[in-house]
């Protein structure tokens, strides 16, 4: 004699249940991902050029030694080198300029960008040409800039 | 924008006679992800959860370079691959700077914007 429908359905129902849970937990455990991070952008206007000596040495270091090198090495100008406050105001321009954008990046920085009306430096990923486009990277919004430099992120 | 150069082992000074292979913002973002948070491949963990200023730049030793091939040896066969062409040339441009870094018994210096 036959049991009743819903009594064999049940187990099957359950057994395929489980086989999917497992299957999600093995999942899970073989594709890690990242915890999600990504912070709520402040207006461009609300930022404070906090530079650090240690951050200003990067800068100075990576973006206002030597020439710039195509794919390579992007430099500013003088009128952004030479000194700490030069860079304040690099970062202080930018974050005043009205097209000035922000976008928040998986580790919790925030790339802040903006176009100038003149020269910002010579662009490593567009064969050293002229931009006005430049960059402040911060640690996170608004508080404290970890680099700077001429062209997009 | 990040360069990886093959560096000398003892002085950690730049190979310049090997072009770097870079890493774009746009590859950084998209691995992120998968790469962060990954306990079976720590070193490509701490190379890929900071980019830009110096918390971006690293150098490792021989050592680490060979650790890291196995890294992305395994990665790539047991991943899926990226979404974007561009990640996954710069994956193979990768895996080919870290297996020349690795028969030359040489470094990795990695430099961020």
């Amino acid at each position: 004699m036959s049991r009743p429908t819903h009594r064999r359905f049940l187990p099957r129902f359950f057994a395929t249940a489980l086989c999917l849970a497992a299957l999600g937990a093995l999942t899970a455990c073989t594709t890690p991902r990242a915890p999600s991070t990504t912070p709520e952008v402040a207006a461009c206007s609300t930022a404070f050029c906090n530079i650090t000596d240690e951050r200003w040495a990067h800068i100075n270091e990576r973006h206002c030694q030597g020439t710039c090198s195509a794919n390579n090495k992007s430099i500013f100008v003088p009128a952004y080198c030479g000194s700490k406050a030069n860079a304040v105001t690099f970062c202080q321009d930018l974050m005043n300029r009205p097209n000035c954008t922000g976008t928040a990046q998986p580790n919790n920085r925030v790339a802040y960008s903006a176009t100038f009306t003149g020269k910002v430096g010579d662009n490593r990923n567009d064969h050293c040409a002229d931009t006005t486009r430049g960059t402040v990277i911060y640690e996170t919004t608004t508080s404290k800039v970890i680099t700077q430099f001429p062209g997009d992120p | 924008m990040r360069d990886i150069w093959i560096s000398d082992p003892d002085t950690g000074r730049r190979d310049r006679t090997v072009e770097p292979v870079g890493l774009s913002s746009a590859v950084w973002r998209e691995l992120y992800p998968i790469l962060v948070g990954d306990a079976q491949r720590p070193l490509l963990h701490r190379l890929w959860r900071y980019h830009w200023g110096a918390e971006g730049d690293a150098d490792l030793t021989p050592a680490e370079v060979r650790d890291l091939a196995q890294e992305i040896t395994t990665f790539r066969i047991g991943s899926p691959s990226p979404a974007s062409a561009e990640a996954e040339a710069f994956l193979d441009a990768f895996a080919h700077q870290i297996a020349r870094a690795a028969e030359a018994g040489a470094g990795l210096r990695i430099l961020a914007d």
